[in-house]
C-alpha cells in the first residue's frame, strides 16, 4: 500500500504498518496466525477432514487447493466457526487463532468472527447503502462518534481500493455496484472491524477477469497487514496470489509448502496430477 | 483442454527425439568423414546440418506456443524448459559436427596412428554422450544423465591428453604441422560437442530432480546414485588380456563397475595369467572364455566396450549407438599374455594394464 491513510484509531501513525484501526497489536510473523493440529471434522457420519496439521503463517497468503469435496472449504469455515450452525457438523482437535483456542468454552463466537473475517464466493452486501455496509459491523463492536465512523468507513473503503469509485455515492444502495465492486465492498466490511485473519472462499469465481485482477491486487496489498487464507479452484490464481499452497485431497492435507516450490516441483504425486490438470 | 496439452507434449517429445537422432547420426558421420578423410561424406553432413537448423527453430516455436497456450506447471513445465535447453544444445552440436566435417581430407602420417586412435576414442565417447543424453531426456532417466555428466569429465581429461600429444608431435613432425593443427581444432570441437551433451544431461537432471544442479555435481550425486558402469573388454585371441581386465575391475572396483569379457577367437588362455592375477587377489578362473559373436547373440546393455590390442577389432562389434566403443593400444599387446612366457614379463604387463584401468576408473567416478 502506497498511500498514507489515517484513521480515528491510529491518528498520527501510518496505516501501512501492521496496525489496523481496531486491534493495534502487531503480529510477529514467525508465530503462525492459525494453528491446526490433529484436526478432524464430520458432517453427520461422513468424515470431512482427517488429521489436519497446518500452520498458517501470519501476514502471508495461504491458498487451499484441491478437487471439489476435498474439505478445503470445510477447513476454512471451521477457522471462524461458520460450520457451527450446520446440523450434524462437528469437529475435534486443535484449532488456534493467534494462540487462542477457537473451541474454548469461554470463546466468544462474535468476537472470533471479528478477528477472523470471511469473504464468500458470491458477493453478499447487505441491502443497505454502501456506507452502512461498512459501518454495520463496526457499530456492533465499537462505540464511535459520527466523525470517527466516517473516518473508519473511508479508511476501509480506501484499503479495499474502492473509495475512488464510490466516494460520491456512499449513500446509494450497495446493490447498485458491479459484482467486482460488491466483492471489494465485502472486503472493506470485513476489514472495518479490525480482523487479524481474512478467509476468502473462492472470492473471484463469480467475477470477470478485470474484477478478478482487482481483487488479486487487493489480496497482495492486504497481505502486508492481514493473514489471508484463500480457497480457490483456479490454479493460476493460487500460483499468482499465494505464498503458501496447501493441497487437500479426500479430507486429508497431502502437501503444503512455498507456492513456487509446489508449482515447480510438487512432492506428492497427487498434487502433481491435480495442478497439471491430470485429474480434478 | 488437458487432452490437447498431452497431444502437444507427445508431438514435442517426438520432435526432440528425432532431432536428437538426426544430430547424433550427423555427428557420427562427421567424425567418420574426418577420420577417414571422406570429403563426400563431409558434404552430406553439411546438408543435414541445415535441416537441423530449421527443425531447431520449429521445435522451439512449438514449445513456446505450448507454454503460452497451456501455462503448464510442475514437471510439464520442467519438461518443456528442458526440451528448449536440449534443443539449443543439439543445434550447437550440429554446428560442431559441420565444422569437424569441413576438416575431412586431413591426412595423418602412419607414424601418427596412435594419435588417430586417441581422436577416435574421444569421438566415440562424445557420440555415445549425445545419443544417451537425448535418450535420457525422452525417457526422463536421471541416473543416465548423471553418467553422461561423468563421461564428460573423462572426455575433458582425454582431450587434454590428446592436445598435449598433438603439441609434442608438432615438434617431432614439422612436415605435418598443418594437419596437426587441424587435428587440434577438431578435438577442441569434439570436446565442445561433449560439453553440449553434458548440458543436455544437466537439463534432464533439472527435469527429474526439480531443481537446478548444473553447478553442483556432488549435490546431484547425493540425491541420485551414479549407476553401476558396465564394461566389456574385448581381445582378439583369448590369451587373457580381456579377462585380466575383467577380473581386475570386478575385484578392485566392483562396487561401481561391472566388467565382462569376450574374444574374437576364444582359445586357451596363458596359464600364467591366473597365477599373476591370483597374486593381486583377483580370480580369473571365475570367468569362462566367451566368443564375441556368441556374446552379442543376446542383447547387451553396455556402457563401454574396450578393445585391447588390435583396434581393427572395433569393426567386428555390432552397431551400438548408446555404447562407447574404444580401442586401447597400451599396454603393447606384444608384451601381453599371448607372448609373455615368464611370470615377471606378465607381471609387468599386468601392472601397466591395471594402472591404466585404475586411472581410467578414477577419471570416470571421482
Amino acid at each position: 500500500m502506497s498511500e498514507m491513510l489515517e484513521t480515528p484509531f491510529n491518528a498520527g501513525a501510518s496505516a501501512t504498518g501492521a496496525t489496523s484501526p481496531v486491534s493495534s497489536e502487531p503480529v510477529p510473523s514467525s508465530v503462525p496466525a492459525v494453528r491446526v493440529a490433529d484436526f478432524n471434522a464430520w458432517y453427520g457420519e461422513k468424515q470431512a477432514l482427517k488429521n489436519i496439521r497446518l500452520d498458517i503463517p501470519a501476514c502471508r497468503v495461504t491458498a487451499l487447493i484441491g478437487p471439489s469435496g476435498c474439505g478445503k472449504s470445510t477447513l476454512l469455515r471451521w477457522i471462524n466457526r461458520m460450520n457451527d450452525t450446520i446440523p450434524g457438523a462437528r469437529a475435534e482437535g486443535l484449532l488456534e487463532v493467534h494462540g487462542s483456542d477457537v473451541f474454548a468454552p469461554d470463546s466468544d463466537v462474535v468476537e472470533l468472527r471479528r478477528r477472523v473475517g470471511i469473504v464468500f464466493q458470491k458477493p453478499n452486501p447487505f441491502p443497505k447503502s454502501i456506507f452502512e455496509n461498512v459501518a454495520f459491523g463496526a457499530r456492533l463492536h465499537l462505540k464511535l462518534s459520527r466523525s470517527e465512523m466516517n473516518g473508519l468507513v473511508e479508511w476501509a473503503l480506501k484499503r479495499a481500493a474502492l473509495w475512488d469509485e464510490v466516494k460520491d455515492r456512499l449513500h446509494h444502495s450497495a446493490l447498485s455496484l458491479s459484482g467486482g465492486q460488491q466483492q471489494r465492498l465485502c472486503i472493506a466490511r470485513a476489514i472495518a472491524v479490525g480482523p487479524e485473519v481474512l478467509l476468502m472462499d473462492e472470492p473471484c469465481s463469480a467475477l470477470d477477469p478485470k474484477s478478478t485482477a482487482a481483487i488479486e491486487d487487493l489480496i497482495w496489498d492486504l497481505s502486508e497487514q492481514y493473514t489471508i487464507v484463500i480457497v480457490t479452484h483456479n490454479m493460476q490464481q493460487a500460483s499468482r496470489v499465494s505464498d503458501i499452497t496447501a493441497f487437500m485431497y479426500l479430507g486429508e492435507l497431502l502437501e503444503v509448502g512455498e507456492t513456487e516450490r509446489v508449482f515447480q516441483n510438487p512432492a506428492h504425486p497427487q498434487t502433481r496430477d491435480y495442478i497439471t490438470g491430470r485429474f480434478g | 483442454m488437458h487432452a490437447h496439452f498431452l497431444r502437444e507434449v507427445a508431438l514435442i517429445k517426438d520432435q526432440i527425439a528425432r532431432q536428437g537422432m538426426m544430430v547424433h547420426e550427423n555427428f557420427v558421420m562427421a567424425l567418420e568423414a574426418f577420420i577417414d578423410g571422406d570429403r563426400s561424406l563431409g558434404k552430406r553432413v553439411l546438408e543435414i546440418e541445415s535441416e537441423v537448423d530449421s527443425s531447431e527453430v520449429s521445435l522451439e516455436e512449438e514449445c513456446l506456443k505450448t507454454i503460452a497456450l497451456h501455462q503448464p506447471v510442475a514437471d510439464d513445465l520442467r519438461f518443456l524448459i528442458s526440451v528448449i535447453r536440449a534443443n539449443h544444445n543439439l543445434e550447437r552440436i550440429g554446428d560442431q559436427a559441420a565444422r569437424i566435417a569441413r576438416f575431412a581430407g586431413l591426412v595423418l602420417p602412419e607414424s601418427l596412428e596412435p594419435l588417430r586412435l586417441m581422436i577416435r576414442n574421444l569421438g566415440a565417447l562424445t557420440s555415445m554422450m549425445i545419443y544417451r543424453a537425448a535418450h535420457a531426456l525422452i525417457e526422463r532417466v536421471g541416473d543416465e544423465a548423471l553418467l553422461i555428466w561423468h563421461v564428460d569429465r573423462l572426455v575433458d581429461r582425454l582431450h587434454d591428453e590428446t592436445a598435449k600429444r598433438i603439441q609434442e608431435e608438432v615438434g617431432l613432425n614439422p612436415e605435418s604441422v598443418r594437419d596437426l593443427f587441424t587435428a587440434l581444432d577438431a578435438i577442441n570441437r569434439i570436446e565442445r560437442a561433449a560439453d553440449h551433451a553434458a548440458n543436455i544431461a544437466k537439463a534432464v537432471l533439472y527435469l527429474v530432480l526439480g531443481h537446478i544442479v548444473r553447478h553442483h555435481r556432488k549435490q546431484a550425486l547425493r540425491e541420485m546414485p551414479l549407476p553401476r558402469i558396465r564394461l566389456l573388454f574385448v581381445d582378439e585371441r583369448d590369451a587373457g588380456s580381456a579377462r585380466m581386465a575383467q577380473s581386475w575391475i570386478n575385484h578392485a572396483h566392483g562396487d561401481h563397475f561391472s566388467a565382462e569379457s569376450a574374444a574374437l577367437n576364444p582359445g586357451d588362455p596363458n596359464p600364467l595369467v591366473a597365477t599373476v592375477m591370483a597374486e593381486t587377489g583377483a580370480d580369473i578362473t571365475a570367468y569362462a572364455p566367451r566368443g564375441l559373436r556368441e556374446y552379442f547373440e543376446t542383447e547387451r546393455a553396455i556402457d563401454f566396450v574396450i578393445v585391447l590390442g588390435n583396434p581393427g577389432l572395433l569393426e567386428s562389434l555390432p552397431n551400438m549407438p548408446g555404447t562407447a566403443c574404444l580401442a586401447w593400444d597400451h599396454p603393447d599387446p606384444a608384451t601381453g599374455p599371448e607372448f609373455a612366457d615368464t611370470l615377471d614379463a606378465l607381471r609387468a604387463y599386468k601392472d601397466t594394464l591395471t594402472g591404466k584401468l585404475d586411472r581410467w576408473v578414477k577419471m570416470l567416478s571421482r
